[in-house]
């Protein structure tokens, strides 16, 4: 049975049962079910079937959710995009995919002038023949894509199939350590756009759970704290920056309840957690670890009392999910043994195809290699630096390139300087993550020359990047330190600019 | 302190985070009103109001506060209660 069956029956078993909370709005899963059929006559009536990619601005509402489940028993993809983010990149997202169609429950939508876009609310129609029913579809087709920042300047988009997904929430299904149940009241505090944010919703929907979710305008670390005091909440999944801001107040914060904390999209530093895990005593707390391109989560930890494995402070990755082969290779792709450190690499059936329309990128980011067993695998190159013990846990260690988390999201600085540079371009400049006064990462633009307005530039940035992107710092210095090499010399660079602060 | 005086010391502590004085702050002001006002520069405020006031705020209070009357009264409280 595949995951949209399963989908179906949890709909129908717990129909008077609350799905999602959204603004302290409860929604049953027959609201939810109404709501999906609404907007499933709409595709089908609308939509040409071989229109398979649709465009999702990805609002905190019932209707958003909603739609995600239409298309996808319809077997069509969708493309979420940040209703935050600048229109032209996410026109550029739409662009880059094909897609005509656009769902949007905005009053008022701003890409009517490019696409057709479709507002549920106004296209209500009463329903007469109800079925949740699947479509016929093929394994391949695409369920959604999701688009990182890309170092050339040009967002790439990672294609995930419904087999990919299949096969990470069959995982989780049959982990007996990792049980959701119809009582359960889950978390679910990510944006649509990223991809951990399915981690937190599809298993919550697929046991009858309550998911609530984090208006996108809000103190996300307090409004959690919020929702976790309001409603009880009995599963957690969050960045680990949540904690992070949050631990100057752990001493206030007790919530026995909790059943399941998982963490995803950062580095998570033992410490912190350990002081963390007093503030949720009964808590099981896993730490997950997955590219989007190996369809969220590849492997996870389980974090312990005492005795954890950890490389300097950041907490380990664990071991690989089941149907998933996690190899340690070296610049040529050679294996290394345990404790040697290399770039991860992984393969299995969660793996996306390529990345969308660039063989290129595809030629240097998989490969071909022959297992033990004498299997021949694809695998990704994750770009991650990482080891193996001898127990077989995954240490993380570092990213690969100049590829950076912010809140969560994935960043390339390459593609934040190629923008500034369109702009500045008599000084030399470089962006670079920061460590801030709280512990989180930030982007701090540094410039060489005498200081001037950067008025211009940002109000540039703000039409070309989505808001995370943007650097929250900028700092002027007489000379860019760089090493014998010639190159960047980045640690220097972060020491002057912590001295600069103090 | 009176509330009006309490506004003015904060308003230093937004100055100097988000570094520009580009906003008015009055009590119903929030976050979407000011530049640069998001998650990651709202807690470096309250960091740097907490120095400067001498106070510290307790969670229940910073999960409620929606606008900048609220980071008042809260101030003020604070101060009483010292």
């Amino acid at each position: 049975m595949n995951f949209l069956d399963k989908l179906q029956n949890s709909f129908l078993k717990n129909s008077a049962k609350n799905a999602i909370c959204i603004n302290n709005t409860f929604f049953t899963y027959t609201d939810l079910s109404n709501c999906v059929l609404r907007i499933r006559k709409i595709i089908q009536s609308q939509i040409h079937s071989e229109e398979k990619l649709i465009g999702l601005v990805a609002n905190d509402d019932l209707e958003t959710y909603a739609t995600i489940f239409a298309l996808w028993l319809e077997s069509k993809a969708y493309i979420p995009i940040n209703p935050t983010a600048p229109i032209k990149r996410n026109t550029e997202v739409l662009d880059l995919t094909g897609s005509k169609s656009v769902f949007d429950s905005a009053k008022e939508s701003p890409y009517s002038s490019g696409f057709k876009v479709y507002n549920v609310l106004t296209h209500y129609k009463k329903l007469e023949h109800h079925t949740l029913s699947v479509t016929e579809y093929n394994k391949t087709d695409i369920a959604y894509i999701l688009f990182t920042s890309g170092s050339t300047g040009k967002p790439k988009g990672i294609p995930i199939s419904f087999e990919n997904l299949n096969a990470l929430l069959l995982t989780f299904e049959n982990d007996e350590a990792y049980t959701i149940n119809n009582t359960d009241r889950c978390l679910q505090m990510y944006d649509l756009t990223f991809d951990a944010s399915l981690t937190a919703f599809m298993p919550a929907f697929l046991a009858g759970a309550c998911s609530y979710t984090v208006p996108p305008d809000s103190m996300k670390y307090f409004h959690i704290y919020k929702l976790m005091q309001t409603y009880d909440l009995t599963v957690l999944k969050m960045v680990p920056s949540i904690i992070y801001y949050l631990r100057p107040y752990f001493p206030e914060i007790n919530q026995p309840n909790v059943r399941y904390c998982v963490f995803g999209g950062g580095k998570l530093f033992e410490d912190v957690l350990k002081e963390w895990s007093a503030c949720i005593p009964n808590s099981t707390i896993y730490n997950h670890y997955g590219p989007t391109e190996c369809t969220v989560c590849s492997s996870y930890y389980t974090f312990k009392k005492h005795g954890n494995k950890s490389y300097n402070g950041v907490l380990s990755i664990g071991k690989p999910l089941n149907g998933i082969d996690a190899v340690i290779v070296n610049d040529n792709n050679d294996l290394l043994d345990n404790n040697k450190i290399g770039e991860l690499c992984l393969a299995g059936k969660q793996l996306t195809k390529g990345y969308w329309n660039n063989e290129k990128l595809n030629d240097t980011s998989f490969f071909n290699m022959k297992l033990d067993d004498g299997e021949v695998k694809r695998f990704y190159k994750t770009g991650d630096v990482c080891f193996r013990d001898t127990d077989g846990n995954l240490m993380y260690v570092e990213r690969k390139d100049f590829q950076v988390k912010i809140r969560g999201f994935r960043v390339e600085l390459g593609e934040i300087e190629h923008h500034i540079k369109y702009i500045i371009t008599k000084n030399n400049l470089t962006v670079l993550d920061i460590n801030n006064s709280t512990g989180n990462n930030e982007i701090a633009l540094i410039i060489e020359g005498k200081p001037f307005d950067t008025t211009p530039l940002f109000n540039y940035l703000q039409t070309k990047l989505p808001n995370y992107m943007i650097p929250t710092q900028t700092h002027f210095l007489s000379l860019l330190p760089h090493n014998v090499n010639g190159k960047l010399d980045r640690e220097h660079l972060r020491k002057l600019i912590r001295k600069k602060q103090t | 302190m009176t509330k009006e005086a309490i506004l003015d010391k904060a308003k230093e502590s937004f100055i100097k985070i988000l570094e520009h004085s580009n906003f008015e702050l009055n009590p119903e002001t929030t976050a979407n009103d000011v530049d640069g006002w998001e998650s990651v520069t709202h807690m470096m405020i309250i960091t740097d109001i907490e120095n400067n006031f001498n106070i510290k705020f307790k969670l229940m209070d910073l999960m409620n506060m929606n606008n900048v009357g609220d980071l008042i009264t809260t101030i003020q409280k604070e101060l009483l209660s010292d």
